[in-house]
């Protein structure tokens, strides 16, 4: 290799390099657009001394069957930059079924899936029983939520979505 | 390994987020991490950007995958079962032995457990669950064993465990409390149809175990209950130290354990079945159910020399003489299982079995004895005398010191034995008065 081609080389490298400066510049300045949180909650149910009932949502540290627990969602718009097609889809989590109508969502169109791939509105969603008959879908048959944020997400503005689920 | 030892180290292995429970089953629940993470897609200036993962507390903001943190916690141990007796009393015969009253226990907890089973005798009194007469006697040698599923209803032979080693959440299993059942009330009188004596399956849960193995009582859990413990579980082998009850901070990320189950009966034999004490308790009964025979005994004159057989009057000279025996089993009883019948014939006969040349004599040739059984079926054997060996089952043993006819029921051939409620076997045979 003579000195040209080592120069020709090197100056391809530096090229690279660079590209790949840049690239990373770019994508870096990605990162810190949204914070996303994702945290779970016991529901506890209890009485006042005049009867009315109060629910609390705490650590979910001591989870049993039948307990009820809330997922609350929420995104944070940490960059200086307007932020617009949010989509959120969480999976429902294992040992657990979706409580009916729980979910809410801030400016959202709110859909199901029962494969985790195709969403639609709850009261389209089908499922096939043992027979092999349609039926539509059960909260129970939902393996998947799916938030569309309808509006632009300004800088510092938050948003939230929650659903609940039920411990199998 | 003392009982409280085992909590004490049960309780150290949970704290330190190890289970002892053992590898769960596909629909043992207790245990698993609850795992959620959402994904968010977005744009920027209208143009897509790498997707987000969800993390916990205050959250994630470094796009792409892996960056995110699921939000967990572990599904903890609901301890939760009940005994429940079976459709109906258990019938017992005075004097029987391996007598079993059915129970079903089910495991209504989301993860296996194991089960020590105790069978108690009650008091005097005790009301029977099934709406027959109160407790009035007492049942021996009580044990329990567990269907083994081979054969339905207790089979000495194969349902041998006395422990469940382990059910799977949501399944059941048959349990029997076994006894040996007196021959006398508690008062000395002889148990008779309807005697009562109601009895207790108790159940405690354990940790599962592998088959032939009783897992260690689960004595306390970590809601402030505990267990009374017990003497006397797997048949005698294993005594269950009362646990102490303390409450341990909820904690996401170890199984925790809840008793939840129901009060149960045990009341007056032990330490009362209250809610969440690992224990449940259901009464049932044993009821004699034993086979009331009645028999009687009638003859008539067949003929006479005189009348010959026409108005046939019982005097001296040859008359022959039927006598019918009648064994009858009462309704409601218990099948009886008919051996031998025996008749002493007054010696001033000294008499010999019709030989069939009698008009209506009711038996032909040599088989002098007609026998109908219980269903209805006839049949005619020899009862000849000297026959010391009879193959038939017949005999007669006539003159000397005893007239006496023997049937042995059980070696007469095509008829059963075997006597229902409601039926009646008869043995037919003339004799000749002298």
């Amino acid at each position: 290799m003579n000195i040209n081609t080592q120069r020709q080389l090197l100056a391809t490298v530096i090229l690279i390099f660079a590209f790949s400066l840049q690239v990373s510049t770019n994508a870096h300045a990605e990162d810190g657009a949204i914070r996303f949180s994702n945290n779970a909650f016991k529901q506890v149910i209890s009485k006042a001394a005049d009867d009315s009932v109060q629910y609390d949502y705490v650590e979910p540290g001591l989870v049993l069957p039948k307990d009820v627990i809330l997922y609350e969602i929420i995104f944070e718009n940490i960059s200086k930059q307007e932020i617009s097609n949010i989509v959120i889809n969480n999976p429902i989590a294992n040992n657990s079924v979706y409580r009916g109508d729980s979910a809410t969502g801030d400016a959202s169109t709110i859909t199901f899936s029962v494969d985790g791939k195709n969403f639609a509105a709850a009261k389209t969603l089908t499922v096939k029983d043992k027979t092999g008959n349609s039926r539509q879908a059960k909260p129970e048959d939902y393996t998947a939520i799916r938030w569309v944020y309808n509006n632009v997400l300004k800088p510092g503005e938050k948003g939230k979505v929650t659903y609940k689920t039920t411990i199998k | 390994m003392k009982t409280s030892k085992r909590n004490r180290l049960l309780g150290l292995a949970l704290t330190g987020g190890f289970s002892l429970f053992g590898a769960s089953g596909a629909f043992a629940a207790a245990g698993d991490v609850i795992s959620n993470t959402a994904t968010l897609g977005y744009s920027v200036g209208g143009t897509a950007q790498t997707g987000i993962e969800s993390g916990t507390g205050a959250g994630n903001s470094i796009p792409g995958a892996g960056n995110g943190t699921a939000t967990t916690f572990m599904e903890d141990r609901l301890i939760n079962f009940n005994v429940v007796r079976g459709g109906a009393t258990g019938t017992a015969v005075p004097g029987g032995t391996l007598q079993s009253v059915q129970y079903t226990l089910t495991n209504t907890g989301n993860g296996s457990q194991g089960f020590l089973l105790k069978g108690l005798n009650n008091a005097d009194g005790t009301a029977d669950p099934w709406g027959g007469t109160n407790d009035e006697f007492d049942a021996t040698a009580v044990q329990t064993f567990v269907e083994s599923g081979v054969t339905g209803g207790f089979q000495p032979a194969e349902d041998t465990a006395a422990f469940v080693a382990t059910l799977a959440g949501a399944d059941s299993v048959d349990v029997y409390v076994v006894s040996t059942i007196p021959l006398v009330d508690t008062g000395g009188a002889p148990l008779v149809n309807a005697n009562v004596a109601v009895m207790t399956l108790v159940a405690q849960a354990a940790i599962p175990a592998s088959t032939g193995i009783a897992g260690d009582a689960v004595v306390a859990d970590d809601n402030g209950n505990a267990s009374p413990g017990g003497t006397g579980f797997t048949n005698g082998t294993a005594d269950v130290t009362a646990g102490v009850a303390a409450t341990i901070a909820d904690d996401p990320a170890t199984e925790q354990i809840v008793f939840n189950d129901a009060d149960g009966t045990q009341a007056g034999t032990g330490v009362a079945d209250i809610v969440k004490n690992a224990q449940h308790s259901d009464d049932s009964s044993y009821t004699i159910q034993s086979a009331a025979l009645t028999v009687a005994k009638v003859s008539s004159a067949l003929w006479d020399f005189v009348n010959l057989n026409v108005s046939p009057k019982s005097i001296p000279g040859g008359s022959v003489i039927r006598y019918t025996v009648t064994v009858t089993n009462a309704a409601g009883a218990a099948d009886a299982t008919l051996t031998s019948i025996i008749d002493d014939l007054p010696l001033s006969l000294d008499a010999q079995f019709g030989d069939g040349n009698a008009a209506n004599a009711p038996v032909s040739g040599a088989n002098n004895v007609r026998i109908t059984d219980g269903l209805g079926a006839v049949v005619f054997c020899q009862a000849d005398a000297g026959d010391t060996t009879p193959v038939d089952g017949c005999d007669s043993a006539f003159g000397g010191t005893a007239n006496r006819l023997s049937v042995d029921l059980s070696a007469v051939a095509g008829i059963t034995n075997v006597l229902q409620a409601t039926q009646t076997l008869t043995i037919e045979f003339d004799v000749v008065l002298p």
